[in-house]
């Protein structure tokens, strides 16, 4: 029979526990937090094995082994349930714990062999309690405290590196119950198993007790830390948002700017060209009509032929903004009409070879205007200068789209020096520079211009539909 | 004698066009219109030979006024008239039913030539256009009904790289007039073939 003081402080430290079972409780279903989990179950599981010795150990029923008649058997109740809190406990405190372990992995195991370990040791005393040997049975049930206290001991220590204070809570709570452990089974062997006025059992429940105590503090410790490190990964995602938020705000604008240059530019170019082209032929007309600038019908053809050019002229734009002539083979196939007619026209032979392969890419229409330039600057120079009879044409398009014009004139007048730049020649390399590519001159018979341009830059990046 | 109708917004334009064809011997203008409802009217009273058709109409399109004559007037041949070849109108008219096109900028005796051609069979065919045309069957494969032939597959293939009707005349030794034929009866397969597409889509497949 347990003395008062025992009894009070049994079912104190009872009414604390299932109190903590209770609030950990409805705090799990709150957060559904792994560790709490396993926390609550052990929470549970030492208010039942209490309430089983507090049931049993006031009666005159034994309560370490009881004889279950469904069964034949006698089972050693008290001992389970108190091997299902340890179980409980090494579940709890595998995962509290998880995070510290740098080599999870040894840790891991040596959680999953204890936990065995205790089953198997659980289940042996059930087969002891109904074959007498007794020797035995006491030789392993003490092995197996011993082993169980070494284990708690080496985590305990292993924890105590981590400086913080969800870490000593748990160190705290561990050595508590150790020690309590240790002076309850101390106090079974001697002191007439009292001590204070209080036995074994109620030693132990100080253990309990102060189990619970620091255990709670750590889940409070732990749910604050969870709580701060959802803070964290919620900044994070929303740092991450502003910069992608931002990242579309700058490409966004970068287009605009270049629609806006892309704008400026039609606007110049046709405010040069058409402008005093237009004007021109005002002017022609008007002084035709009037007899007394003494104009002949000559200048109605050269109203005519500018007229012509100027339409061409747009045509030209018209071709080049419009998308859906991108296609590196439809520019090509442009820039050889181009080409063919042009000569055709000033009585020139035109002989071309075509690449053997095309890639399937898309160019854009900046790429498209100066191309078609470079080519009429280069078809002028031929009709205009080079009093040449025949031309060469060579286009390929592997890694970079190479135009090759070569004619049997008289060549590129030059003073001396490799240096042969005319303003029409200048104004090509500067061209073909800012498509970041290459204009070759070669005097061979005639004049031979290589245009070389990497397909890279040709592409066009900004085809959005298509990327 | 080729019975005209002359569909053109621009006022200046469309009197230069009555004027050039009115001084022709073998033409005659039956009607001139400013827009595409007028022609309707017209054309049904005066069912001319050939039509020349401004690409842009105010109000209903040109290419619109096409569909209508091919549907109430499918004896009409139409030319339309342009002032850009790089136009995308020019391939949407064709698909739709017209038989050529003109550039407006265009010297007159051209204009007349490119008139008398399309009476006789043929039409012009700018690399542009030829590639459209190519898109166009390859996107869906040719009906039985309007199977291109080898001859008429060649010439596709050598406008679309850019070749000129002289260049492809000396290649193939045919005249221009035969090439230009060919590309006459190119669009007339282009025309069954965008209706077969347009029954399929309609009744599905």
């Amino acid at each position: 029979m347990p003395t008062t003081t025992t009894f009070y402080l049994i079912l104190s430290c009872f009414g604390a526990l299932s109190l903590a079972a209770v609030y950990h409780t409805i705090l799990y279903l709150q957060r559904r937090d792994k560790v709490l989990g396993y926390y609550c179950l052990y929470l549970w599981s030492i208010a039942l094995y209490i309430l089983y010795r507090m049931v049993f150990l006031n009666s005159a029923e034994p309560y370490m082994y009881r004889y279950v008649e469904s069964l034949h058997l006698h089972l050693s109740i008290d001992s389970n349930l108190m091997w299902v809190t340890f179980i409980c406990y090494v579940l709890f405190l595998g995962n509290a714990l998880a995070p510290v372990s740098g080599d999870h992995t040894r840790m891991g195991r040596s959680y999953r062999t204890i936990i065995y370990i205790i089953t198997a040791n659980a289940v042996w005393e059930n087969i002891a309690a109904n074959i007498p040997m007794e020797k035995i049975a006491a030789v392993l049930a003490v092995s197996v405290r011993v082993y169980l206290s070494a284990f708690a001991v080496w985590v305990t220590l292993r924890t105590l590196k981590k400086k913080e204070a969800y870490y000593y809570s748990i160190v705290a709570g561990t050595f508590a119950i150790i020690f309590f452990s240790l002076l309850s089974v101390f106090v079974q062997t001697s002191f007439n198993k009292v001590l204070l006025n209080i036995n074994t059992w109620g030693w132990m429940m100080f253990g309990y007790y102060l189990d619970v105590l620091f255990f709670s503090a750590a889940m409070g410790y732990r749910l604050k830390l969870v709580y701060i490190e959802k803070e964290k990964a919620l900044k994070k995602i929303l740092e991450q948002q502003t910069l992608i938020r931002q990242k579309e705000a700058a490409s966004l604008k970068a287009a605009c700017n270049a629609r806006e240059q892309e704008r400026n530019r039609i606007a110049t170019e046709l405010h040069d060209g058409l402008g005093g082209e237009l004007s021109t032929i005002r002017l022609m007309a008007e002084m035709t009509r009037s007899p007394e600038f003494g104009l002949n019908g000559k200048y109605l053809e050269r109203i005519s032929a500018k007229s012509k050019a100027l339409v061409q002229n747009i045509n030209e734009i018209v071709w080049y903004l419009n998308n859906n002539n991108d296609e590196l083979c439809g520019v090509i196939a442009y820039i050889r009409q181009f080409a063919a007619a042009y000569l055709d026209e000033a009585g020139i032979a035109l002989s071309y070879r075509e690449p053997g392969f095309i890639p399937n890419i898309k160019i854009t229409g900046d790429a498209r205007r100066q191309i078609l330039f470079l080519l009429k600057e280069a078809l002028h120079n031929i009709v205009k200068h080079a009093h040449a009879s025949k031309v060469n044409i060579h286009i390929s398009a592997v890694n970079d789209l190479v135009i090759r014009i070569a004619d049997n004139g008289i060549g590129i007048p030059c003073r001396e020096g490799n240096a042969c730049q005319g303003n029409g020649l200048r104004n090509m390399q500067q061209r073909i520079g800012l498509l970041q590519g290459t204009m070759q001159v070669l005097k061979q018979g005639g004049t031979t211009l290589i245009f070389s341009i990497p397909l890279t830059v040709l592409y066009n990046k900004n085809d959005i539909e298509n990327n | 004698m080729i019975t005209t109708g002359i569909i053109e917004d621009l006022e200046d334009y469309r009197n230069l066009l009555q004027v050039l064809f009115e001084h022709n011997n073998g033409m005659q203008v039956l009607f001139c219109a400013k827009n595409a409802e007028e022609a309707m009217t017209e054309i049904s009273n005066n069912k001319p030979g050939l039509c020349v058709i401004d690409i842009n109409l105010p109000g209903q399109s040109g290419i619109e006024l096409v569909q209508w004559i091919r549907q109430n007037s499918s004896g009409t041949l139409c030319l339309m008239c342009t002032a850009y070849d790089s136009d995308d109108k020019i391939f949407q008219s064709l698909e739709a039913g017209a038989h050529g096109y003109i550039l407006k900028s265009e010297a007159p005796a051209r204009i007349l030539e490119a008139v008398a051609e399309l009476c006789t069979g043929g039409s012009p065919m700018s690399s542009q256009v030829a590639r459209k045309v190519v898109q166009s069957f390859r996107k869906s494969p040719l009906s039985t009904a309007a199977p291109l032939t080898k001859r008429e597959e060649e010439i596709l293939t050598h406008l679309s790289k850019g070749l000129l009707y002289k260049e492809i005349a000396a290649g193939l030794s045919i005249s221009t007039e035969t090439v230009r034929r060919h590309c006459f009866n190119i669009y007339e397969k282009l025309h069954v073939h965008n209706r077969t597409e347009a029954l399929n889509k309609y009744f599905g497949k």
